[in-house]
């Protein structure tokens, strides 16, 4: 996604998903021996594993009010965040992407006017799709494109940053378990 | 658009407004015909998006920016010419999407290839020091305040560094005809405007 303004927050997390998932960084995570999308796994420990959360904080700097929102977005039980759906579609499609023949995954978040099938009570929804004639290279990547009804609520403060380790090893301790990068 | 800024002035949905946006649009839609434009009204983020959807290449103009009362036509205009640069300029590209060009890569097709197009195809021109104040306004506005993005610089903390997140540099070097990649850790080539085809 290219925008007109731009917003740090979105440029960041996408930035940082697609070099996870590319190139040495996707190999490294071919090699694990660690299944991190299955049931033992959530989306969000997954998350700060990887290192992936924004780093900016753009009205109060030094409070991890961004990277508080995004774990609240993975987390939270609300409606106004992603539902256990949304997330099981999430996690297939990277497993999806770790098993299969992509040379990189790209990630996308673009308003829905519900013609995707968003609402209100059902905010977000999970597409996965192929780069296709538009493949850089000619190589094969896949595209998971987060179809938003709104963005996060302004007003959420977020949840912690630090979340507590899943039941599996090697995630054995809330300052544990961070899986470092390839390159 | 996870993260995005909505609208915190009241909008301007007078119909003028409306049928201006509509124009707009149409003459793009008929410019660039193979990209979708696509009004988002009901939102109220203050932007405009290039994306795919599977194989077709579109642009969202968000509610929040097609009727932001401080954002004019011309505002509007650069800002479509600028996503449409991102489905349609050479060189860098964004570093989370090889599809897409890079901000100053758009920005410099949108302020010459673009706005030259679009005169040529539709007969409308744009003042674009205009268009870019107003879109300075609305960054000091509803932005940071100063123009500028403030990220957090701690150890181990990965940027997305971009000149682009800088109004006033970018503002200046599109006057200048000069965009300023030159430590543009994204782009992979220098862009001047007198390279542009």
């Amino acid at each position: 996604m290219g925008a007109l303004l731009p917003s740090p927050a979105d440029q960041q997390i996408v930035a940082k998903l697609f070099k996870r998932f590319s190139g040495a960084n996707l190999d490294a995570l071919r090699n694990l021996q660690e299944d991190l999308f299955d049931h033992h796994h959530s989306l969000h420990r997954v998350s700060h594993r990887l290192g992936i959360w924004p780093d900016v904080d753009l009205l109060r700097p030094g409070h991890q009010v961004e990277k508080r929102r995004w774990y609240w977005l993975l987390s939270s039980n609300s409606k106004k965040a992603l539902h256990h759906g949304n997330k099981q579609d999430i996690k297939n499609a990277l497993k999806k992407a770790i098993t299969g023949p992509y040379q990189a995954v790209i990630f996308n978040a673009v308003h829905d006017d519900g013609s995707h099938g968003t609402r209100a009570s059902d905010p977000y929804k999970v597409e996965v799709t192929e780069s296709g004639a538009h493949a850089p290279d000619g190589k094969l990547h896949m595209v998971l494109t987060l179809y938003c009804f709104q963005e996060i609520d302004p007003t959420e403060s977020g949840s912690d940053t630090n979340p507590s380790a899943d039941p599996t090893q090697p995630d054995a301790g809330v300052n544990e378990g961070a899986i470092p990068p390839a390159t | 658009m996870l993260f995005n800024r909505s609208a915190s002035t009241p909008p301007r949905q007078s119909k003028a407004r409306h049928k201006a946006v509509g124009a707009l649009i149409g003459d793009l839609a008929t410019a660039f015909p193979a990209i979708e434009f696509r009004l988002a009204q009901i939102s109220k983020v203050i932007n405009a998006q290039a994306t795919l959807f599977g194989e077709s290449r579109a642009v969202l103009l968000y509610g929040g920016l097609a009727f932001h009362p401080r954002v004019g036509i011309d505002g509007l205009c650069f800002a479509l010419l600028h996503e449409t640069g991102h489905h349609l300029a050479s060189g860098g590209r964004l570093p989370w999407d090889p599809r897409l060009a890079c901000e100053c890569a758009a920005d410099a097709w949108a302020a010459t290839t673009g706005a030259g197009k679009l005169l040529e195809k539709t007969g409308r021109d744009f003042d674009l020091k205009l268009a870019l104040n107003d879109l300075a306004l609305l960054e000091a506005s509803e932005g940071s305040g100063d123009g500028h993005c403030h990220e957090e610089k701690r150890p181990g903390a990965e940027f997305v560094a971009c000149w682009s997140k800088d109004w006033r540099a970018r503002r200046n070097g599109i006057l200048a005809k000069r965009v300023v990649p030159h430590d543009c850790p994204l782009a992979a080539i220098v862009l001047d405007f007198a390279q542009q085809p």
